[in-house]
Formats: structure tokens, sequence, C-alpha cells
């Protein structure tokens, strides 16, 4: 009989496997969709999908030029794959995230130009606007998991930290030095609080964690329609 | 690029809009080719946006500022999270940090069943001593306790277990990792009659103990 004491080492190199085999290699992707491999060009997808969906939102408030340009990025990127226009393939995501903005910046361009013949008030609405009543629900739930997750923390101390990083957002070294913590301390405190952050995500929400904390957040966040 | 420390601090200032272009350009990059990468992102962010709507809940007006006075939001976080009196919260903050160690303990429940019983280092530092039940289901001589190790955790422990009533000391053993990283202490089942006792549990460098109640059935 034994009672076990585990001291657990967080997993800080936890990451999702890129493709069913585990492996996933730019150079051999680019090769096999030259070769007119039409499955390369689906695990090409699969694979920067909501990574590009993510920098797109950041960078572009407007959900539908969003969604446009990641549908045309993968495009235009397998069309120039297919016909050789890519030089270095080891820098495909590069590629695709500067093929991504420059599509974006030109639909934002003809927009523009259609807005000024039409002379309507349309480009207010472009940028954003308010909340809608979804986002605004959204994030009052995200707003109650972080006040979980904060009465959560045992250690008054951590509570602190949470706060003053996250919520003054006092600098990492300021903290450290007025805690007197080390700075391996410091980020293992804020990794944990992000685990458990996930796990409390995960339990009231069935879909993904990006799909959760991107409706959460969408719509809200940094972007503006300027170019 | 991993996920260190590093790689926190480079995600909070992209998320807080605090890169230059290049280096705006090469995080992102490092997004799309890193698996694993876009969730740490996305913890990040919603943590940061949590933050901010709770901030603005409380105070009805926009974030606090970085380097504005601590009375204000902490008045104010402490009146959420029911504590009475904020320099109570700072004053507790620092002594606990004074003991800081970081580590997680995971107390599986003695095989009563397959459920595991969890106590966190905090529950460890907290007041409340948190209790292990023990049964002996089986034969063997002894109870083993099995304490495992990360790379930041002291060399050794010192593992006193103490009778609850009269705090009479009844086993004390200075154990050292194996090649594990783990910990084992051999307890004889004889010493640890059915009875409540105190297992405390002291990181050799650091000196500060943590204590279970054993309630030995």
């Amino acid at each position: 009989m034994a009672l076990k004491l585990v001291v657990e080492h967080p997993s800080f190199d936890q990451k999702k496997p890129p493709n069913n085999d585990g492996k996933f290699s730019p150079t051999a992707i680019v090769a096999r969709i030259k070769s007119g491999d039409r499955t390369a060009e689906s695990e090409m997808v699969t694979f920067y999908s909501d990574e590009l969906m993510f920098i797109l939102s950041r960078k572009f408030s407007d959900k539908e030029l969003c969604l446009d340009t990641h549908q045309d990025t993968f495009a235009m990127v397998i069309q120039k794959i297919r016909n050789d226009e890519l030089r270095d393939p080891s820098k495909l995501a590069s590629f695709i995230r500067s093929t991504a903005i420059n599509l974006a910046l030109m639909s934002i361009r003809k927009h523009k130009k259609m807005i000024a013949l039409s002379d309507s008030p349309v480009l207010e609405n472009l940028s954003g606007g308010s909340n809608s009543a979804y986002q605004d629900i959204a994030q009052e739930e995200l707003t109650d998991i972080l006040m979980t997750l904060i009465n959560e923390l045992g250690v008054e101390r951590d509570k602190l930290i949470i706060i003053s990083f996250y919520i003054t957002q006092l600098d990492k070294s300021q903290i450290c030095q007025q805690l007197d913590l080390s700075p391996d301390h410091f980020d293992k405190i804020i990794y944990r609080a992000k685990q458990r952050l996930k796990r409390l995500i995960l339990s009231r929400n069935k879909g993904s964690l990006f799909t959760t904390i991107r409706q959460w957040i969408t719509g809200s966040d940094k972007g503006e329609f300027n170019d | 690029m991993t996920n260190s420390s590093n790689d926190q601090q480079r995600i909070h200032n992209y998320l807080l809009n605090r890169l230059s272009g290049s280096e705006e350009e090469l995080f992102e990059t490092w997004i799309l080719e890193t698996p694993g990468a876009l969730e740490q992102v996305s913890l990040e962010q919603a943590m940061i946006k949590g933050a901010s709507q709770l901030d603005k809940s409380s105070s009805g007006d926009s974030v606090v500022r970085k380097h504005q006075s601590h009375s204000g939001w902490l008045s104010r976080i402490s009146a959420m999270l029911a504590i009475p009196n904020p320099q109570t919260l700072m004053a507790t903050a620092i002594a606990v940090s004074l003991f800081a160690i970081t580590f997680l303990v995971y107390v599986p429940s003695v095989p009563v069943s397959d459920a595991s019983q969890t106590v966190y280092i905090e529950q460890l530092r907290s007041a409340q001593v948190p209790t292990v039940h023990i049964q002996s289901l089986d034969q063997t001589p002894n109870y083993q306790l099995l304490i495992l190790l990360d790379d930041f955790e002291p060399q050794s422990f010192l593992v006193s277990i103490f009778n609850k009533v009269d705090n009479k000391l009844i086993f004390e053993q200075t154990v050292k990792p194996n090649d594990q990283g783990e910990i084992p202490v051999l307890v004889d089942k004889a010493v640890l009659k059915s009875n409540a006792y105190i297992l405390k549990i002291v990181p050799v460098p650091t000196a500060q103990p943590y204590q279970f109640l054993l309630e030995v059935q």
C-alpha cells in the first residue's frame, strides 16, 4: 500500500500534435503541394488555420474581412506554391502571414473607395463599433471565470501577483522586487494560474479553448480598419 | 522558441501592443510555426481581457493604468474578494512570499477508491492542515510515501510523523531523491496504529514545513 505525494513539475512543453503523424515540415508540405497532392493542401490549411485567424482578428476587427481574407489567403498561397512562386519553402509561415495582411489591406482600400463613392457612413460599421449583446454576455462570463480563478487561489500573495500583473499591469520585475519573488517563481504562479483558467474554461464550454476565447474577445480587441 | 519565461513575457508584450513592428512580425511567424503557441497566447489574452473587464466592472471606468497607486485597485479587488482590509491582503502576501516554494502536491486517496485527493501547495501553506486518510488493505509491513520532485525542488526532505494528541515524535527520516527524482519513505505499519498523526515534510534548504493530518484506520 502506498500513499503517493506527487510534486508536479508544470509541463511547459505541452503541444498539440501538429498532424496525425506528429510531424509537420513546411518544406515537405510545399513539395507535396507542388506535386499535386491535395491532401497536403488540406494539411497545410489545418496546421495554420486557427493561428492565421487569430493574427487576422488581432489586426482587423471586421469579422467578415477576417473570414474572407483567411479563405483567400490559403487559396492564393496554394496557387503560388503550385506555380512555384514560393522561393524559400522553409519560410512558408512568414509567406502566409504577409499574404494575409496584404490581402486584408487591399480589401480595406477597395472598401474605402466604394464608401467614398457612395458617400455613406459605412466606415464606422466596418471598424467594429459597439459590442453585441452576445459579446457582452460572453465577456461577463470571462470576468466571472477570472473572478472564480482568483478566488480559487489559496494564497493571498498569488492573488496579489495576478492582480498586479494583469489589472494594474505592473512589470514583472516590479512585482518580483516588491514581493521578494524570484522570476522563476513568478513565472510558475502565472503559468499555474493560466492552467487553472484553461480547466475552468473547458469545464464550462464544450468548444475548443481557442474558439471559446476568440468568441469572447472578438470584436472588442485591438484592430482598426486603417491602412 | 519554447514556452519559457522569455516567451511568456513576449506573449504578454505582444498582447499589450508593446512589440516593435519587426518583433511583432517575428512573433506572429512563431505563432504560426509553433504547435501549442496559440493556446498559450489565447490563455494570456483571456487573462488580460478578463482582468480588464474585472477592473471595469469594479470601478466603472477604464483599465487601471500602469504605475497607478495600489490603494485604489487593491480596495476594489479586496471588496470583490470579500477581504475586509486591503492592507491585510498586502501584508499577508508579503509574509507568505518569504516562505514561497513552488510545487503542487497531489495526494491520491490511498486505495479505498481510484479517486485522487488533490492537495495544492496553497493549501499546505494555509492554516488548515490537509487530511490524508490511510487504510491498510494488504499484508505488506509498511506504508509507502512517494514524493516526486521537480527540477526546482530541494535536494532532500526531513519527513517526521508526530502523534496528534501529545505531539510525540514517532518517525523521522531525512530522505534524498532516487534516480527517478522520487523520495520514497517507508513507515512501519506497526508504528502507525489507528490514530491521527501529523505528517510534517520539511524541504531541507528552505526549512518551511508542510503538514498533513494522517488519519489511520
